[in-house]
């Protein structure tokens, strides 16, 4: 990494990470261990399908989006609103060695709190081979954050209210309808990140064959999820390209 | 408004900023509309009132902004496209874009990186003692005033001697002592062969480091060139001729016989105000009438050939 883009990393990790921003980071990457280490302590019996709404539902389905949303949507939405992107575009350099850098550091911060809190949460959730589902689980969170911070801090470049956006999206899509209406996974960045992870383990990912929670098959999962990615990095540097910066 | 008067800024260096036919609208409001022009090395004021587009012009120069219309040249180069152009840049722009969670000395410091520089510490102090701002390197910005953040902004595009400075505003929230600390600075960075662009809707601070001109009103190319040589151009408009002498009142009564003399007024504080449509002629004829009646001329100070008056005149009509 260049002495441009290594700032630029650094120095969007120190504006993501503001006390209050990460409190309530913190705070959602601990529900996940706070349910698993509680319900261990009330000895409550963990059957397949309370796994699987755990797993899929809370973490997968709602927390990461909804962290990933917290944090990559003011990526570039808040430097565009105090001005400070300024900085950033009179840089030598070409737009994407400023959108990389950014995306990169939003994921790390996303994932890393969650992926620490996700790991440990499968290693008291599950009895048969925890901790291979544990490292699995914490690999999908990872893949996951690349994925929605792509297209969240993308969402930032092109409107003031892309939190808001986010909620809708996060809410009433990715936890919502996309499990609710079949074949809607194939457009949900969590419904591919499952199948991913349901190949690589498919004791922490038991989907249905059929029905509204099918997932999608592994192939086109792997397709969906590096098109998010790229199409969005895309689209970030395509904005950053075409903006005026004011 | 007068019209557009055109005289070439350019020292014979070829052009520093090139614009060509460029126009800038923001749906239905145009900012900025057909400007031409060439800015040469040297200091470059670039002047108008609040509202005129001179932001909107510094940020289509800098690449910031695209044009609606024409293109722009930046050192040779397309400043969209070219981004290798920062490195031989210092920009200051109008807004208080400094991130408040860093110390005066890390922003000079981002900014030397942003630029890909590996600057020595002691680079950096040096560039932040140059604004007078040593004294509070280690502090938040958060807790800058508002000059105080001008002149770290300031630190940080000097950081790299950049060959060109582009400046927006930045004396807003400066007081008289630093007014002053930056004309200083900016003379030497002339002197050291460095070109300056300013923008300003303050007159005596463009007027101070610089007699090279572009006037923006309304969005348009009102003026541009040596400002004396637009109030010379403007030969419509008579110049107004402060004359302290021995004897006024005898000196008056001849000047008004003078064909270049329009009329001539007494002040209160016993000088007197000539007004000349001629100022050459004006100055030929004066010391020869002086000598004749024999009066003692002790100053002669013409009061409008300053860039307020070109800048009025030009703007107001």
């Amino acid at each position: 990494m260049g002495i441009i883009a290594e700032t630029i990393f650094i120095l969007a990790i120190r504006q993501s990470i503001s006390i209050r921003r990460i409190a309530v980071l913190l705070l959602l990457a601990a529900i996940p261990l706070v349910i698993a280490i509680a319900s261990g302590l009330l000895d409550a019996d963990w059957d397949g399908e309370a796994t699987q709404g755990f797993i899929q539902g809370l973490i997968f389905n709602t927390g990461l989006p909804l962290i990933a949303l917290i944090v990559a949507a003011p990526v570039f939405a808040d430097e565009i609103e105090d001005r400070t992107l300024t900085n950033l575009m009179l840089s030598p350099i070409s737009r994407w060695q400023i959108s990389i850098p950014k995306m990169l550091a939003a994921a790390a911060i996303v994932a890393i709190p969650l992926a620490i809190s996700t790991f440990v949460s499968v290693l008291l959730v599950f009895d048969e081979e925890a901790y291979s589902a544990a490292i699995i689980a914490a690999l999908g969170i990872a893949i996951g954050a690349i994925a929605f911070t792509s297209l969240f801090a993308f969402i930032g470049t092109i409107t003031t209210r892309a939190v808001v956006f986010g909620i809708v999206y996060v809410f009433g899509f990715e936890a919502l309808i996309s499990t609710a209406i079949p074949g809607l996974k194939y457009v949900s960045i969590s419904g591919n990140t499952l199948s991913v992870l349901q190949e690589l383990n498919s004791t922490l990912i038991d989907a249905p064959t059929s029905g509204s929670n099918q997932l999608p098959p592994i192939e086109y999962a792997i397709i969906a999820l590096l098109a998010v990615i790229t199409v969005s990095n895309l689209a970030t540097v395509w904005r950053l390209k075409q903006m005026d910066v004011h | 408004m007068q019209s557009h008067t055109e005289i070439d800024t350019r020292n014979g260096n070829g052009a520093i900023v090139s614009l060509d036919s460029v126009s800038k609208w923001f749906g239905n409001v145009v900012a900025v509309s057909d400007i031409t022009l060439k800015i040469g090395s040297g200091i470059t004021g670039l002047l108008g009132p609040n509202g005129a587009g001179k932001t909107t012009l510094l940020r289509m120069m800098c690449g910031l902004y695209s044009t609606s219309e024409g293109s722009v040249r930046l050192l040779g180069t397309d400043p969209r496209t070219d981004h290798d152009v920062y490195k031989r840049i210092g920009i200051m722009t109008e807004n208080e874009s400094a991130y408040e969670f860093m110390t005066g000395l890390e922003f000079v410091r981002l900014s030397a990186r942003l630029k890909d520089l590996r600057r020595e510490e002691a680079h950096l102090r040096a560039a932040i003692e140059r604004v007078d701002m040593s004294f509070a390197l280690d502090r938040k910005i958060s807790t800058y005033s508002r000059g105080m953040r001008q002149r770290i902004r300031l630190a940080a595009a000097l950081v790299g001697d950049p060959e060109l400075l582009i400046l927006d505003e930045p004396l807003n929230g400066a007081d008289p002592t630093q007014r002053l600390r930056f004309q200083e600075i900016l003379h030497q960075t002339a002197e050291e062969g460095r070109s300056v662009i300013i923008s300003s809707h303050i007159l005596e601070e463009v007027e101070e480091v610089s007699e090279s001109v572009v006037l923006v009103v309304n969005g348009k190319l009102a003026a541009q060139g040596d400002f004396h040589a637009i109030r010379a151009a403007l030969d419509d408009r008579p110049y107004h001729v402060k004359i302290e002498c021995s004897d006024p009142k005898q000196l008056g009564g001849e000047l008004a016989k003078l064909p270049a003399v329009q009329s001539v007024q007494f002040d209160p504080d016993g000088s007197i105000v000539v007004l000349t449509t001629n100022v050459a002629v004006l100055q030929l004829d004066l010391p020869v009438l002086a000598q004749h009646n024999d009066i003692r001329l002790t100053r002669i100070q013409p009061i409008d050939d300053s860039l307020e008056s070109v800048f009025s005149y030009l703007v107001e009509g």
